[in-house]
This record gives C-alpha cells, structure tokens and sequence, in this order.
C-alpha cells in the first residue's frame, strides 16, 4: 500500500495585501499585437497605404539585396520582427521603401 | 453523512444575510452541532461577529489556491468555542470576484472536498451580488437560503435571488434548491412590512418562514462577538427562538436523529 505524497500546504495569496481599489498589474499580460498573417509591410510600388501595411502583391518580382549593418542592428532587427510575427525581409523592404519615396 | 452546505444570500446589501448565518450558526451550536462558517463576503463581517482571534489564511487563498481539499488547512478557531468554526474573509477577497483559472466557478466546491463530513452544517455566507463568490457559492451549495426584508426593493432582490438559484441549479448543480426565504428584520407593527410579507408569501408560498423581528439584541451581540443564544435578553430571546425555528428548516435537522448523534459523541 502506497500513501499519498503530502499535500502542499495553503499559501497566502500574492494580492493578499493589495487593496482592492489600487491599481495592480494584471495577472496574465495581455497578449503582444501581432499583425494578420495576411498583412506584411509593402514589398513593391503601388500597393502602399498610410501605415504601409497591405497585402503582399503577388506580382512583385524579389531580388537580393546584400548589405552590411551593424551587427547590434542586425540581431536586434530579427528579434523584433520575429516578436512581432514579421518577416526580415519585409521589415527591410519597408524601411528602403520609405527612403527611396522620402518619407 | 456529509452535512448540508447552505448557501444564505440575497442581491440586496442590508438585508441580513450576515445576520441570519450568525443566527442560524448559533442556533446549530445550541444544538451541540458542529458548525463552518464560509464567509465569502471582502467585508468579512461574519469572521468579525465571530470573534475570530487571528486570521491566517482565508477563503481569498482557498479560491486563489483551488486545489481539491485546500479548504482544511483554511479552517480557523472562533472565539464562540469548539463547535463553530470559520473560513474567514479579508478585504483581499474582492480580488477573487473574477473569475480565474479552469472551471472557475466549482473553486469552492473543490476546495471543500473533505470538509463536509467533518461538520453537521456548513454555512455559506455570501456578499450582495451576483459576482463570482455568490457563483461559487452556488455551485458548492445544497440548498439556498434567501435572505430579505419587508420592503420593496428588497422583495425585488429575493426574487433575483431565486432566479440566481434556478439557473445554478439549471446549469451544473441539479442538487441545489431555495429550502427557505427569510423575511429578517421586520416590525409587525409597522403595516408596509405586514403588506410586503403578505406579498412575499403570495409569490413564494409556503417556502417564506416565519419573520426574524428586528432587535437590538442582535446587533449587540455582533458586536460583542458572542452568539445571540447567549445573550442575556428578552430579545435575544426573541431572536433566538426564531433562529431555532429556522434551523430546523434550512438545515433539515429534523430528518437527523439529535439523541443518537449526541450519544454517540459523548461514547468517544
């Protein structure tokens, strides 16, 4: 006959002394936003919106554009677009985007 | 036998909910019954009429905690002696009226797996809405007491109450029914109570007990922390005679042999 492990025992509560009218952080944090899967910032010329987000055309034609960048820059470019479910490369082709138009 | 677990609420505040659980505990201690109080109210006005020396974990924990059985290591001594014990409130308690993790609203049920047949009755003492403490209250509970007052926002509550009941009832806790609906705090001089009574009784028949008249000696005792079958008046004899009434009603302690139960503890 096997007994039971022990029951861990009851602990305070962590909002036990936070008054019910104060301000507190939420328990679970609200999910980050992240763009639809079907919205991607502009690739290509006549698609362009005020937030220069549309859908991909498929009719842009892609090619590689190799670059150096700081590699602070780069490893900090991929981890904010992979937090935001974004792609590098349309993250790239937005910004050149916005400078070859002089935004 | 586990004991019936008696969830006493209405939907209006000032009603005496508070007082008809104190009430009907006291009058289950007179009895030599073992009595938990669950005060699921953030005003924690039960724990404080019970004299309870020192709070330490409280029904916030339980219901944060929500693990099966967690409810025992909750239990706290009131300074109305052995028979009575307490689940107490505090303020933090508002915090858990959301709901919160898996099936959110059988926490409490969870909670007191094992602590029913410890007891010969279990009372829950609810706060004045339909959030989620009254929720979980309703889902853990065997039978409802609804508790009003002779007026007319008051018969309005009642009847929310018992809707509240029958959805509860509807949705997951076939078990549950109203056993009683409890005019509190009525002067059978004044006539708009004797016409909100007669009214009350025309909507809920027989289910409508006999009227708990208002004394002062009820809330003197409150105050003192001590049962209102120990305090020494006529109105507090008053009171508790109609508490007496009430007991047997809520709690069906009639269908429970008293001699045989008294004997036998006394044989331990």
């Amino acid at each position: 006959m096997i007994n039971p492990p022990p029951r861990p025992a009851l602990r305070k509560a962590p909002d036990a002394d936070v008054h019910p009218v104060a301000p507190m952080p939420s328990a679970v944090p609200a999910p980050r936003a992240t763009p639809r899967p079907e919205l991607r910032p502009v690739t290509g010329f006549g698609g362009r919106t005020s937030d220069t987000l549309v859908h991909r055309s498929k009719k842009v034609k892609l090619t590689t554009l190799e670059v150096k960048v700081p590699k602070r820059v780069a490893k900090a470019a991929k981890q904010k677009a992979k937090a935001r479910g974004q792609r590098l490369d349309d993250v790239v082709g937005a910004a050149l985007l916005n400078y070859v138009d002089g935004l | 036998m586990d004991a019936p677990v008696v969830a006493v609420l209405s939907l209006k505040g000032g009603v005496g909910k508070t007082t008809v659980t104190l009430g009907l505990a006291s009058a289950a201690r007179n009895e030599r019954r073992r009595v938990l109080i669950v005060d699921l109210d953030p005003q924690a006005n039960a724990t404080a009429g019970l004299n309870v020396a020192d709070v330490g974990y409280t029904t916030s924990d339980v219901l944060y905690d929500g693990r099966s059985g967690v409810g025992l290591d909750a239990i706290t001594a009131t300074g109305w002696g052995e028979l009575v014990d307490v689940i107490p409130a505090e303020r933090a308690l508002e915090h858990r009226a959301v709901p919160s993790g898996a099936d959110p609203v059988r926490r409490l049920q969870r909670a007191l797996n094992g602590v029913a047949d410890r007891y010969d009755l279990i009372l829950l003492d609810c706060p004045p809405s339909l959030g989620e403490l009254t929720r979980n209250a309703l889902f853990a509970a065997t039978q409802a007491v609804v508790v009003t007052e002779p007026s007319y926002f008051a018969v309005q509550g009642a009847q929310q109450a018992v809707e509240a009941v029958t959805v509860a009832g509807r949705e997951g806790n076939p078990r549950l029914s109203v056993v009683a609906i409890v005019p509190n705090r009525t002067r059978a001089a004044l006539s708009e109570h004797r016409y909100r009574l007669e009214e009350l009784r025309s909507v809920f028949g027989v289910k409508v007990t006999d009227a708990i008249p208002e004394r002062t000696a009820i809330q003197q005792a409150q105050g003192a922390g001590v049962p209102i079958h120990d305090w020494k008046s006529a109105g507090a004899r008053s009171a508790a005679r109609a508490f007496d009434d009430l007991i047997g009603r809520v709690a069906d302690v009639s269908a429970r042999d008293l001699a045989d139960e008294l004997t036998t503890r006394e044989g331990r």
